[in-house]
């Protein structure tokens, strides 16, 4: 349910008035894939990663909008909120929560710096979007399916890589 | 329902090919499962934003955005009716599956992995098969927009659905039952007399679209993953409603 509301939000701020919606939409995918393996390494405990994983999400997902002052600080309130409910039986428990937290800032500390690149990155989206949506949606309608899954897919994609790359 | 021999034949045909490597049976097994909807829900995605939004194509040939999206707005309110038709005629037509017959299937897999399958598809009836009627739509859909793209369909849709036949879930007669179910109501929902008749509906959706994008989208999102996995949100919803009215009642 959390990775349906993110995917959600991202749907609504892709589809808002203005362009600039659509690039910090997109960028925020983006950091959601690139911060995905570096997650799994800062996990603490090693337990609760899924969380761990989600609470970073969203604590960058503030950062990155308070540096923005975009509309999707609301949102992004809500979903800390729904983060630290203990929704997967994690509970409040401070070997739970406490990674979790610690992961978020990091991985949001991490963002924050990220995000001018990534701002330029994404910047002739709207335009690209506009003349290849055919492509482009359907793409990114397969990335927030494997943000929905929890990273099913890219995980297969991380181990195919390492694997050639080993090879 | 009797089995013919043909049917037979030609299901023993490719299931021999596939069950020839474990792996490849594997594969096949993977890609059946939920690869199909995701399929169609990227193909719905890809072609609502397909074309120029001018009111001429560029080209010759080439597609107008409002005209693909008429055709799609048609299929998605068809998408259900459909989809509930298949599943009135399983339940009186009494066709047992391939996979739940002794001694006709080659099956590579050891029994832990395979017997949750059968078991998960024994609940459900094998004529037609719900497969092959939404990819009959999607070949209609395709060909109504363009005529490339109703081959690029086919060609998934048959690859798709032989491996369905391969598996055992369905017989031969189910697929091409499913295909004709499918392609004969979407030809006839999307004539060129049923889109007149529709198009009130579709331009308040277009309407809708314009003037509230991101609720539209919202709402789109979650029909497409819902749809990319067989509407099992919809399911649970329905069976959960079902439930809770025959608690009432009781």
């Amino acid at each position: 349910m959390q990775w349906l509301l993110f995917c959600a939000i991202i749907t609504w701020q892709w589809f808002a008035e203005s362009p600039d919606s659509l690039t910090d939409a997109t960028a925020l995918v983006l950091l959601a894939l690139a911060l995905h393996p570096l997650v799994g390494i800062l996990d603490l405990t090693g337990e609760h990663k899924a969380l761990a994983e989600y609470q970073a999400l969203w604590t960058s997902g503030i950062l990155w909008t308070l540096r923005h002052r975009k509309t999707l600080l609301p949102w992004m309130v809500l979903g800390l909120i729904m983060s630290i409910v203990p929704l997967s039986g994690a509970g409040w428990a401070p070997s739970g929560l406490i990674p979790r937290v610690l992961v978020g800032i990091a991985v949001g500390g991490m963002a924050l710096l990220l995000a001018e690149p990534l701002k330029r990155f994404t910047r002739n989206l709207p335009a690209l979007f506009e003349f290849h949506g055919w492509v482009l949606y359907p793409l990114s309608f397969l990335m927030l399916l494997d943000v929905r899954q929890n990273f099913l897919w890219l995980d297969g994609l991380y181990a195919f890589m390492f694997d050639w790359g080993a090879r | 329902m009797q089995v013919t021999h043909w049917d037979l034949a030609l299901l023993q045909a490719i299931n021999e090919w596939l069950a020839s490597s474990q792996e490849r049976f594997l594969i096949a097994l993977n890609i059946s499962d939920r690869w199909p909807w995701i399929i169609i829900a990227c193909s719905f995605c890809g072609l609502w934003f397909a074309g120029t939004s001018s009111l001429l194509a560029k080209h010759p040939g080439g597609i107008v955005r409002m005209i693909a999206r008429r055709y799609l707005i048609q299929v998605c309110l068809l998408f259900p009716m459909l989809f509930i038709l298949a599943r009135l005629v399983q339940q009186p037509v009494s066709h047992v599956r391939p996979l739940a017959l002794e001694g006709i299937l080659d099956i590579p897999l050891p029994p832990r992995v395979w017997e949750p399958v059968v078991h998960s598809l024994q609940v459900q009836g094998s004529f037609p098969s719900d497969h092959a009627v939404v990819f009959g739509m999607m070949i209609v859909l395709m060909a109504r927009i363009r005529t490339a793209f109703a081959v690029v369909a086919l060609l998934v849709s048959t690859a798709l659905l032989l491996l369905r036949v391969g598996l055992g879930f369905h017989w031969p007669s189910d697929v091409i039952a499913g295909l004709g179910l499918g392609m004969g109501t979407t030809w006839l929902m999307t004539s060129p007399r049923s889109m007149r008749v529709m198009s009130g509906v579709h331009r308040r959706v277009l309407d809708f679209e314009s003037m509230r994008p991101r609720i539209f989208y919202l709402v789109a999102l979650v029909f497409l993953i819902d749809l990319s996995q067989k509407f099992a949100i919809l399911s649970s919803m329905m069976s959960a409603g079902s439930r809770l009215l025959g608690g009432s009642g009781t």
